[in-house]
């Protein structure tokens, strides 16, 4: 299989290369954060470093989701790079599969590595720990999004549009549940249409975040299988128009 | 009967659009090209000629705006085709933080040739081309030259029926050209064709049965190496010194001299008359310091090339 190899090749190279610095980066700051709140909050401590932890893990996740979709299609070397796959049996959108398995892995791994440190960081404030795996699944399911999406746009431009463009769909994704309330309320039918359509091109991250709401095991489910849906349809979609792209 | 075709190309045209305006650049105008199974071709001309582009065509990285061709006898961009198929593009970029014989893997299992024998050969591979002893070392400790090297063996790491090389000595110093030269030559004695680019033109002159030179998006000559050099000039230039009084201008009945202190530099744009001249240097009293080719008919043609008048339309086609 060879989006199996390309998936392998590029989670190996991201795990050499950034995610372990990620995680130093991470694990100080979780750490360093349990131990100021641990001394400045009344109350509710161990909630609110879990909040911010896993906020800051979702904007943690989200550019590195960013970064490394832009680099490993966008940047000058890697399109270079490119060319020595694609001159194999390989498809364009076996490539972008392979790209976004490989990228979506590591994302994943982050994201529960990640956990087991915010994990520790609980039990040394303290805090209620119970409950983290469901909110990290979110959190995963999420970064995965972000990475399908920013594929799309490597697909047809630049790495600085690329990443603003990839960014801006995280942010966007974010408020995913109020743009399709904001679509709702508009009078103006072409607004609303143009609203709806973006809403449902979109990804809904909002949905995502199971530890602002917590869903029942069978709507988690549900909506972690529409982000599965959502990430196939948007890995579709980047390779349709990468393999219009002429590779200069 | 002719020789079947590894590849051919015909009327190739690709316009780009760059920048923020889409300005319309015409990277390469009218391309036909043959490359017969079984040889070595060699692909020459100034830069921005097309070469590249029109090897990216072939390959099927670039989509023609008009023009068709065959790879293998498969359509251009065919998965078919591309499964016989070794290429090394120019300054070659791997995945930095693998090690060469990782990216050997990796490329062997696209190509889909990971059998039980892989890692055997990938080893022999890798002392080919003289980085046995780097197998292990991940690429960013490698030096422009050994990634050039790496990239040889990933070109050969399927048993390519047709290898296609853009510059493939770039970066090289003579050692390592001196592999790649030989590498090139065991594969076309194996029956491998090979198709490559180069500013080099010692090594095309060297290696290659055929030659297109390529100038402003066309083919400007094409064929064998004897027919494309047909109707060009190398001149010779052979250094004197000394001889009697009125040597000069006896010498330059047969072509001018320049004089530098106490050596004459004649220039001889007729090489077949070296043996006369050289009589006529030595009975006029002259010693002869030395006799060196000037050009060669390749690098005149690449000149023609580069002299001729911009194609109509060409950048703003």
């Amino acid at each position: 299989m060879r989006v199996l190899v390309i998936a392998r090749a590029t989670f190996r190279e991201g795990v050499r290369s950034q995610v372990f610095v990620n995680l130093a980066v991470f694990a100080v700051f979780a750490v360093g954060m349990a131990l100021l709140l641990e001394g400045l909050t009344i109350g509710e401590k161990g909630r609110t470093l879990r909040d911010t932890a896993l906020a800051l893990l979702s904007g943690v996740n989200a550019l590195l989701a960013v970064m490394m979709a832009v680099q490993s299609m966008g940047g000058a070397d890697d399109r270079r790079m490119l060319l020595t796959v694609l001159v194999r049996p390989v498809t364009r959108m076996q490539l972008m599969a392979g790209k976004f398995l490989g990228l979506s892995a590591l994302l994943w791994v982050n994201t529960l590595l990640a956990g087991l440190l915010l994990r520790l960081a609980v039990a040394v404030s303290d805090a209620p720990g119970a409950g983290l795996l469901v909110p990290l699944l979110g959190l995963g399911a999420e970064a995965a999004l972000v990475v399908a999406a920013t594929l799309v746009f490597t697909a047809f431009a630049g790495t600085t549009v690329a990443a603003v463009c990839g960014l801006a769909t995280w942010l966007v994704g974010l408020g995913g549940d109020e743009l399709r309330r904001y679509a709702e309320t508009q009078g103006e039918a072409a607004l609303a249409w143009m609203l709806r359509l973006a809403a449902w091109a979109m990804p809904n991250l909002q949905r995502l975040d199971f530890n602002a709401h917590p869903l029942d095991a069978s709507r988690t489910a549900l909506v972690l299988a529409d982000a599965v849906v959502h990430a196939v349809a948007l890995v579709l979609v980047a390779g349709i128009v990468f393999e219009r792209r002429d590779l200069k | 009967m002719s020789a079947p075709l590894a590849c051919e190309v015909q009327h190739l045209r690709k316009v780009f659009r760059v920048g923020f305006w889409g300005r319309r650049v015409l990277a390469v105008d009218d391309v036909t090209l043959q490359v017969p199974a079984g040889h070595v071709v060699g692909l020459i001309g100034p830069n921005g000629a097309g070469k590249t582009t029109t090897l990216r065509m072939l390959l099927g990285f670039v989509r023609p705006d008009a023009g068709r061709g065959t790879l293998l006898g498969e359509p251009l961009g065919s998965l078919r085709a591309r499964a016989r198929l070794g290429y090394l593009p120019e300054l070659p970029v791997y995945p930095r933080f693998l090690t060469g014989a990782e990216v050997l893997d990796f490329q062997a299992g696209l190509a889909g040739v990971r059998d039980a024998g892989w890692t055997g050969r990938r080893d022999g591979l890798l002392e080919r081309v003289g980085l046995g002893r780097a197998a292990g070392d991940r690429l960013h400790t490698y030096s422009k030259g050994m990634q050039q090297r790496l990239g040889i063996a990933v070109a050969l790491c399927a048993l390519p029926d047709l290898l296609v090389l853009d510059e493939p000595m770039s970066g090289l110093d003579p050692l390592g050209r001196h592999h790649v030269r030989e590498i090139i030559r065991a594969e076309h004695a194996r029956g491998c064709t090979v198709l490559f680019s180069s500013h080099v033109l010692a090594d095309v002159e060297a290696l290659c049965d055929d030659v297109a030179v390529l100038a402003r998006g066309r083919v400007f000559r094409a064929g064998t190496l004897a027919e494309v050099a047909a109707g060009t000039t190398t001149s010779v230039e052979v250094r004197l010194s000394g001889g009697r009084p009125g040597t000069l201008g006896a010498l330059e009945k047969l072509g001018p001299v320049r004089t530098a202190g106490p050596v004459h530099v004649w220039e001889l744009q007729d090489p077949g008359s070296i043996n006369a001249a050289l009589e006529l240097a030595l009975a006029s009293g002259c010693q002869v310091l030395g006799v060196l080719p000037r050009q060669g008919a390749l690098e005149e043609l690449v000149l023609q090339a580069h002299a001729l008048a911009p194609v109509e339309g060409r950048n703003s086609p």
